[in-house]
């Protein structure tokens, strides 16, 4: 097993979307899109605010179904324009359980291909080091389950 | 106790960031118990090619699994048999399902955004 020992959580997820990279990586960068489908629509105080640059940062205001308040923030790690962004995301109600969230974006046919991988830090030098790619262990973890 | 909820998740994570206590915790799941010297042959068996790790070695990573309350041991004249208890990973897979339920929905979102005809 070649897995990074500090990585001990992830959770992945792809979508083959009908639209450009250019338009996905948009949808990721542009508050004004992110606003459209971050947040459930028609609702007024959702807000999206994004500095989508190598340490710059983002805050997400979500309302659920049942209207309770979510928030969302993080700094982003890494940008590179229609293919990938690598950002830090800790929920406002657990702030010093910060995680890693990679979305990689690739061209397929005429669409896009979207990875997301969530990893979840196990502690701070986990964190520092923020290593990539540990997209098995959900189903690893899972198939403990069995 | 409020010291143990705040923590457990952490210590849950360590647990399982290391392969060595992945593989005792897969087996004692398939297997349901296991003496030590059961997991340390099983181990082996599993790793043909590695130099069987020792039993103190072993024992440690029991010690690191039942300090995060992933196992549980229990002694039996000279035998210890160790089980698995799922409290911790049920805490674990929580994390998973919440953050896999909240970015399905928004990638829904996503993806009737970014196909729609402009």
């Amino acid at each position: 097993m070649n897995a990074p020992v500090n990585m001990p959580i992830s959770l992945t997820l792809k979508r083959r979307l009908n639209a450009s990279p250019a338009r996905v990586f948009a949808a990721w960068t542009d508050p004004a899109m992110l606003m459209r489908w971050m947040g459930p629509p028609g609702v007024e105080n959702v807000s999206a605010d994004c500095d989508a640059r190598v340490g710059g940062g983002f805050r997400f205001v979500m309302l659920n179904a049942n209207g309770e308040r979510y928030e969302a923030s993080g700094v982003y790690q890494e940008v590179a324009p229609n293919e990938k962004l690598v950002f830090t995301w800790a929920w406002a109600t657990t702030p010093e359980r910060q995680s890693l969230v990679t979305v990689s974006i690739k061209a397929d046919g005429d669409g896009a291909l979207l990875t997301l991988i969530h990893e979840h830090f196990a502690d701070e030098d986990a964190r520092d080091r923020h290593a990539h790619g540990w997209s098995g262990s959900f189903d690893r973890l899972q198939s403990l389950f069995a | 106790m409020v010291k143990y909820q705040e923590s457990s998740l952490d210590r849950t994570f360590g647990a399982l960031a290391e392969p060595t206590r992945r593989a005792i915790l897969a087996l004692l799941c398939e297997r349901r118990d296991a003496s030590v010297s059961e997991v340390a042959r099983e181990l082996a068996k599993a790793r043909p090619r590695t130099r069987p790790m020792s039993l103190p070695a072993v024992m440690k990573h029991l010690d690191t699994l039942a300090t995060a309350g992933l196992i549980s041991r229990t002694k039996t004249g000279r035998t210890v048999t160790c089980r698995p208890t799922l409290g911790p990973m049920e805490e674990a897979m929580r994390w998973l399902d919440e953050h896999q339920r909240f970015w399905s929905e928004r990638l829904d979102n996503l993806a009737k955004l970014v196909e729609e005809k402009p």
